[in-house]
């Protein structure tokens, strides 16, 4: 395969991580915007261990998933308090803060960027075995009890908590799952690019992971799996001239995507539509 | 001392600027029930516009300035119909998407078409003509005091059209219940438009306002004034007009004394900080929400 296959492939799975980093807790309502912050934790903590302890990859991964958890956990305590607009926009200030910390850490290279993030041989069967993993986690998450508590949070918070979901846990819980996730692909990240800066974990990030999730669908987790390699892959297979203007063609498709399809692309109806069509097939 | 006074009033003339964006927001949000993200890039296009006004016709004020007015009020009017539907089904969080879309074209647009890009100065005629004020030690640029007068007379304009005239007053009958302002016969379509109009003039202002104090302004300026604005919004509660002029203020106050006083590395880190703990120990605002 082609080196830019490859590359494109592992944007792909950081991509698809991310968009489910998002929708996690969007499942209980919360736009948040903590994943790209524990992305740059994520990707940084991992870089910096990795090339200045000789750190093998896996334990890297592991160190990663902790640290990220804990950092993802201090932010969550306060973020379950708040719901919708509160979250989403409060939440960018995270991002606002960790890019600041960086620029101000001289070990982490500051402004200047974190450079020669040694190579990793098997990271895309890696990045797609968790992609794997993370996906089916939230399958059985969505199909589980707590999903379903998760979608009466999102329908009627009072009612929910009436109903005896202890939402507070909850959104804690998915909220510190979602930063996990946004950590493994913010290493993910650092190991493809090989040369990371504050600015790539910044408000840019944060739109394409929105466009995303609403252009793909946020009501369901297989919208991520749809719209995120057409939209990575859309600079590259359009023609030269028009590849200039691709963030032109990103907000104009988020704009029609949301006004004429307010659940994305792939939305519940349709969902619900091709499980008959399957099951009349295999009966 | 004197250096504090001069930091003081610059300060206010930034408050002033963004007091507008905010109260642009407040507005709408009352109105229509939208968060219109792009009135802040809205603003920084219509400084582009009043700059290339100012380079054809050899730097005549008097003609760029209602240009530049002219284009935030077209621009911000031309948005309404994405946000009408979305009004009209009461999906708050997915205007401010819609928002940030309109966001993403206009910075691209300003990035790649206007000035290919690089960062656009003002000549010495808008700002303030250069002049200096000087009061016995204290020093401050004219610019500042055009501002604060400027955004002052805006604002006391603004509230004595929501509270005297009658499209005002409709505009108030829709922000307090969408459906019997309507059933009462007030027209949804038009009342949209005038709000979006309105609040187009506003970000015209304050662009040209942001041109006199700023001097400059480069493609990336839209994204920052637009979170600012949005988490000053939040910070003094959603569709409290009186507050969110309140908190503007103090924020290009905090602003221009922390880069006066404090030393620059962890500033940033340390007002995002405070910002998003206040706005999570008290999610309703610190002057109450009024929606």
């Amino acid at each position: 395969m082609s080196l830019q296959g490859i590359y494109y492939l592992q944007f792909v799975a950081v991509f698809i991580l991310m968009t489910w980093a998002v929708y996690l807790p969007f499942r209980a309502g919360q736009l948040y915007n903590g994943p790209i912050y524990c992305m740059a934790i994520g990707g940084y903590f991992s870089a910096f261990v990795a090339r200045d302890f000789g750190w093998p990859f896996g334990l890297a991964l592991i160190a990663t998933v902790a640290l990220g958890a804990i950092m993802g956990f201090i932010p969550a305590l306060g973020f379950c308090r708040t719901t919708g607009l509160v979250t989403a926009m409060a939440s960018i200030a995270l991002i606002y803060i960790i890019q600041s910390v960086i620029r101000n850490l001289d070990f982490l290279g500051g402004s200047r960027g974190f450079w020669n993030i040694p190579k990793v041989g098997y990271l895309l069967p890696l990045a797609y075995g968790i992609v794997l993993i993370v996906g089916l986690f939230i399958y059985r998450f969505d199909h589980s009890r707590f999903g379903r508590a998760a979608e009466a949070m999102l329908v009627d918070p009072e009612l929910a908590a009436a109903m005896g979901i202890d939402t507070r846990w909850l959104s804690v819980a998915l909220l510190t799952i979602s930063s996990v996730i946004g950590a493994l692909a913010g290493a993910i990240f650092a190991f493809t690019l090989g040369t990371i800066f504050p600015e790539s974990f910044g408000f840019a990030l944060l739109l394409y992971v929105w466009s995303m999730m609403y252009i793909g669908g946020r009501y369901t987790m297989w919208g991520a799996i749809i719209s995120v390699p057409i939209l990575w892959g859309l600079p590259q297979w359009v023609p030269h001239a028009v590849a200039e203007y691709t963030n032109i063609l990103y907000g104009a498709l988020l704009i029609i995507i949301i006004i004429a399809r307010p659940e994305g692309i792939v939305s519940r109806d349709m969902l619900q539509r091709v499980r008959k069509m399957v099951r009349i097939r295999f009966r | 001392m004197e250096i504090l006074i001069a930091q003081i009033i610059s300060g206010l003339a930034m408050g002033a600027t963004y007091s507008l964006i905010v109260t642009g927001f407040n507005l709408l949000f009352l109105v229509r029930g939208v968060l219109p993200f792009a009135v802040a890039h809205i603003a920084v296009l219509s400084m582009y516009a009043g700059w290339i006004t100012l380079g054809q016709t050899n730097n005549n004020l008097v003609l760029a300035i209602p240009v530049a007015l002219l284009a935030g009020i077209l621009l911000n009017v031309l948005t309404e119909p994405t946000f009408r539907p979305l009004a009209l089904r009461r999906a708050f969080l997915e205007t401010v998407v819609v928002g940030l879309g309109i966001g993403i074209i206009a910075t691209e647009v300003m990035s790649h078409f206007l000035h290919q890009g690089r960062p656009i100065t003002f000549p010495e005629v808008l700002v303030g003509g250069g002049g200096m004020v000087r009061l016995g030690m204290i020093v401050f640029s004219l610019g500042d005091v055009y501002t604060l007068l400027g955004a002052i007379g805006a604002v006391i304009g603004l509230l004595y059209f929501l509270n005297h005239h009658k499209e005002g007053r409709a505009f108030r009958a829709m922000a307090q219940d969408l459906h019997v302002a309507r059933l009462l016969g007030i027209p949804f379509n038009r009342t949209g438009i005038y709000s979006f109009a309105i609040c187009g003039l506003l970000a015209g202002l304050s662009g040209v306002l942001m041109a006199i104090t700023l001097g400059s302004v480069g493609s990336g300026l839209g994204d920052t004034l637009a979170i600012k604005a949005v988490v000053l919004m939040m910070f003094a509660g959603m569709g409290n007009l009186k507050g969110g002029l309140i908190c503007a203020f103090i924020m290009g106050l905090a602003e221009a004394l922390a880069m006066a006083y404090l030393p620059g590395r962890w500033t940033e880190a340390v007002v995002f900080s405070v910002i998003m703990i206040a706005i999570i120990v008290r999610p309703q605002g610190v002057f109450g929400s009024q929606a």
